[in-house]
């Protein structure tokens, strides 16, 4: 595979099909009614990246694709976005919905700052953040118009790129502690094309002091700046047991906690929204339900077992 | 009603996450209480029926009611638990062979007190029931000792019955004898005071009564006396008047002189009855006449006969005399007596009242008596009839068998009762876990409790090696389930076969 990014694509003005057509005939008088005067689509010039000013246009991936390991995701219960409809599918269907609509600000709200960055997190280990933030991503990844970036962020024990099947590499961390490794050498491109994974890299010992550093927000700005279809998705350590999640959440604007079913706590559940004071906009997800009082079962309509 | 429906749902959830800790505590519980129910000793139990019939023909006819005989029955009863018969109990049986001193016996009488048990189930039917559960001796040991102890109680029973009437009776007898004994003494000393008494105030006046009865009885003789006196002195002199005008002899009928001066006195004697004085010149003529003819014929007059009729007139006059002497003295005796008794009284003004005194206590004293007396002998009449007639009969209807099974504790009963402990147990816990530690089974409870949007809920999905897993920790849950149900069986198998055996 050829390295392919559309922003080092020779543009020559005007020479595209929309530009030319447009010139022919003006597409949008139905919208703004006639006798208005048309407006000629334009492509703005990315501006050159200046090392001490944020980005203003998102960093693009260029690293090989890679495949996924679709046996063992399937057998571990994971949804591929080509795979057939189930319940489980149906179930992260719906969280999915529920968080790309707060980012956007559908249902009459506005939409949430920085709502693109979202953290699973979650109050203790074995809870399924991994296993919930891999899915949400697999969900995302079947989206039209969004691209998704998958960041380990559990720097401890990192587990995304096996759980994927992908090369590990530097990761998230390296990048971190150093500033001359371009983030783009460390994305790892999926076979489906919207998602894209950051390994955690290699840990240190002050995770959370690089977390909470300028850099992390600028470099997190960096990657949203001008593409406010990119989705960061974070996974990362407990929150009860590790403390980078509780920085993490500062930087993100919606925060997912998952809670175990007939597992979790209420201690440490309270205990664990009060570490995710940073983050406005927290939501629970509740997984491995294994009871359902109102009968609600989904993929048995599609035909297949969930 | 379905909000309810699904709580009673999630509760069930809740206990089934829970169901190993469950296991575990019916486990632990089960463990216990079987360890405890195989502890406790087996008791036996040894039960005897006794009738007491209270016959009430012949008592009744002396006073003796059949209210009388139950009471004493149910007396003994309620004493028959008494530690003195206790202790009759523990010495009568085998329960001895463990008694060493003092303080054993007790232990075992408190122990006995608690093993026994008297019910009348109707008036006259008693149950008897005692009961045995020494550790310390074999199981047939302690079923010998139940049945030991209800026989020596019915023996009792019926002991104290019986000799409580006798005794009853042989005390009411010493009593009255003591009480006649006494008596008896004290009438005696009344007696003798009363004797000694009439010896010192009374010798002098016979008769029977008061010393003023016997001085009225003295007076009215003297005044008696008086008349007779009287009446004798009257009756003697007239005597003496025939005595004088009968002549000494009477004059033979040969001799004419005594016949002359026979007829000469003769003359006399008719001019007298006429009335005539000595002085009459008849009778002064008459008496010359005489006296010349005593000194013509003296001879002659020697040799008249005496006069038969003066005789016995002398006799007469002699008797007469004699009984007016006889009355005279003797009014003068009583006379004597009344004379020192009347002057006694004015000397003495008590001794009237001491008499009377002594009198009352003396009737008072023998009163008494002989109603003791009375009384003694029923009481030994109705003791008789008690006891040679047999005025309560027992009989023992059941007699008190050497029971063959512990009476106490049922344990089979008590094993399944442990089991269904430790079943309940394990649930409870696991529910009240589920209460105090919460954790959320549904989205819509983790929206209510913690009051932050809840974005989707995930089924667990389960690996196939997951599967295997669950499957097979669902079948060790089973296992171990089952294990617990099965371990009871075998104890209460165990049991009935131990019973088997014994």
């Amino acid at each position: 595979m050829t390295k392919y990014s559309p922003i080092d694509m020779p543009r020559q003005p005007g020479d595209s099909l929309l530009e030319r057509a447009s010139d022919l005939y003006d597409f949008g008088s139905v919208l703004r009614g006639t006798g208005m005067p048309p407006i000629v689509p334009q492509v703005v010039e990315p501006t050159a990246v200046v090392d001490d000013a944020p980005a203003s246009i998102a960093p693009q991936w260029y690293g090989p694709m890679h495949s996924v390991d679709r046996e063992g995701l399937e057998a571990a219960g994971f949804v591929l976005p080509d795979g057939p409809v189930s319940g489980i599918s149906e179930e992260f269907r719906i969280v999915k919905r529920q968080l790309l609509s707060a980012l956007r600000g559908d249902n009459g709200e506005d939409a949430l700052a920085l709502g693109n960055r979202i953290l699973v997190c979650s109050a203790h280990p074995g809870e399924g953040k991994t296993f919930c933030a891999v899915n949400l991503a697999l969900s995302m990844a079947a989206e039209k118009d969004i691209e998704v970036l998958l960041v380990d962020a559990d720097f401890a024990k990192p587990s995304i790129v096996s759980t994927l099947g992908l090369p590990d590499g530097p990761g998230f961390m390296d990048v971190l502690a150093d500033p001359s490794l371009p983030i783009e050498e460390c994305v790892l491109r999926t076979e489906f094309a919207s998602l894209a994974v950051l390994p955690a890299g290699n840990g240190t010992n002050n995770d959370t002091e690089y977390l909470a550093s300028a850099r992390t927000r600028q470099l997190l700005d960096t990657l949203t700046a001008g593409n406010p279809n990119r989705i960061l998705l974070f996974d990362s350590p407990p929150l009860l047991a590790a403390s980078p999640a509780a920085v993490l959440a500062g930087h993100v604007g919606q925060a997912l906690m998952v809670v175990r079913a007939d597992s979790t706590t209420e201690n440490a559940l309270r205990d664990a929204a009060n570490l995710l004071k940073a983050c406005a906009h927290v939501q629970l997800l509740l997984n491995g339900v294994k009871f359902s009082a109102s009968g609600r079962r989904f993929g048995n309509y599609y035909g297949k077992a969930a | 009603m379905s909000g309810l429906y699904d709580e009673i749902l999630i509760a069930l959830h809740g206990v089934w996450n829970r169901r190993w800790l469950a296991l575990a505590v019916a486990w632990g519980i089960c463990m216990v209480g079987w360890l405890v129910v195989s502890l406790i000793p087996n008791s036996y139990e040894s039960k005897a029926k006794v009738y007491v019939q209270t016959q009430s023909i012949l008592p009744e006819q002396i006073g003796i009611s059949t209210g009388d005989q139950q009471q004493n029955v149910n007396r003994v009863r309620q004493t028959l638990a008494s530690a003195e018969n206790l202790e009759k109990v523990v010495r009568g049986t085998d329960l001895a062979q463990s008694v060493s001193n003092d303080r054993d016996l007790a232990g075992k009488v408190a122990m006995l007190r608690a093993n026994i048990k008297v019910v009348s189930t109707q008036d006259n039917l008693f149950e008897i029931t005692g009961s045995s559960s020494d550790t310390s001796i074999s199981d047939g040991a302690n079923a010998r000792i139940a049945a030991q102890i209800a026989q020596k109680l019915i023996d009792i029973f019926e002991e104290e019955n019986v000799a409580g009437d006798r005794d009853e009776t042989r005390q009411s007898l010493s009593f009255l004898d003591s009480q006649v004994a006494q008596r008896g003494k004290q009438l005696q000393a009344a007696d003798q005071r009363r004797v000694e008494f009439e010896q010192k105030y009374m010798g002098l006046l016979p008769g029977t009564g008061s010393i003023s009865a016997r001085m009225d009885a003295a007076r009215t003789e003297i005044n008696a006396i008086d008349s007779q006196l009287v009446a004798a002195q009257s009756a003697l002199s007239a005597m003496n008047a025939q005595l004088a005008g009968t002549p000494a002899s009477i004059s033979g009928g040969a001799s004419g002189g005594t016949s002359a001066l026979g007829s000469v006195m003769g003359e006399i004697a008719a001019a007298k009855a006429r009335g005539w004085t000595e002085n009459h010149p008849d009778i002064v003529a008459l008496r010359r006449q005489a006296a010349a003819l005593k000194g013509q014929g003296g001879a002659s007059a020697a040799t008249g006969t005496p006069n038969p009729t003066y005789t016995s007139l002398k006799s007469m006059q002699a008797e007469r005399a004699a009984t007016v002497q006889a009355l005279q003295v003797r009014k003068g005796q009583i006379q004597a007596d009344l004379n020192a008794m009347t002057d006694r009284q004015v000397s003495e003004p008590g001794v009237a009242s001491e008499q009377e005194r002594l009198n009352r206590e003396y009737e008072a004293l023998k009163t008494q008596y002989d109603k003791l007396l009375a009384d003694r002998e029923e009481v030994r009449l109705r003791g008789d009839v008690q006891s040679e007639t047999g005025a309560v009969k027992f009989r023992v209807i059941e007699p008190p068998s050497v029971p063959s099974k512990p009476a106490a504790p049922n344990r089979p009963l008590l094993l399944l009762a442990v089991l269904i402990v430790g079943i309940f147990g394990g649930l409870g816990t696991a529910f009240a876990l589920g209460q105090v530690q919460t954790t959320y089974p549904t989205a819509a409870r983790l929206e209510k409790a913690a009051g932050l949007p809840v974005i989707g809920a995930i089924t667990e999905t389960l690996t196939a090696a997951q599967h295997v897993v669950r499957k097979q920790r669902l079948k060790l849950f089973l296992a171990g389930s089952g294990g617990l149900a099965g371990v009871c069986l075998l104890l209460v198998a165990v049991e009935f076969v131990q019973r088997g055996m014994a």
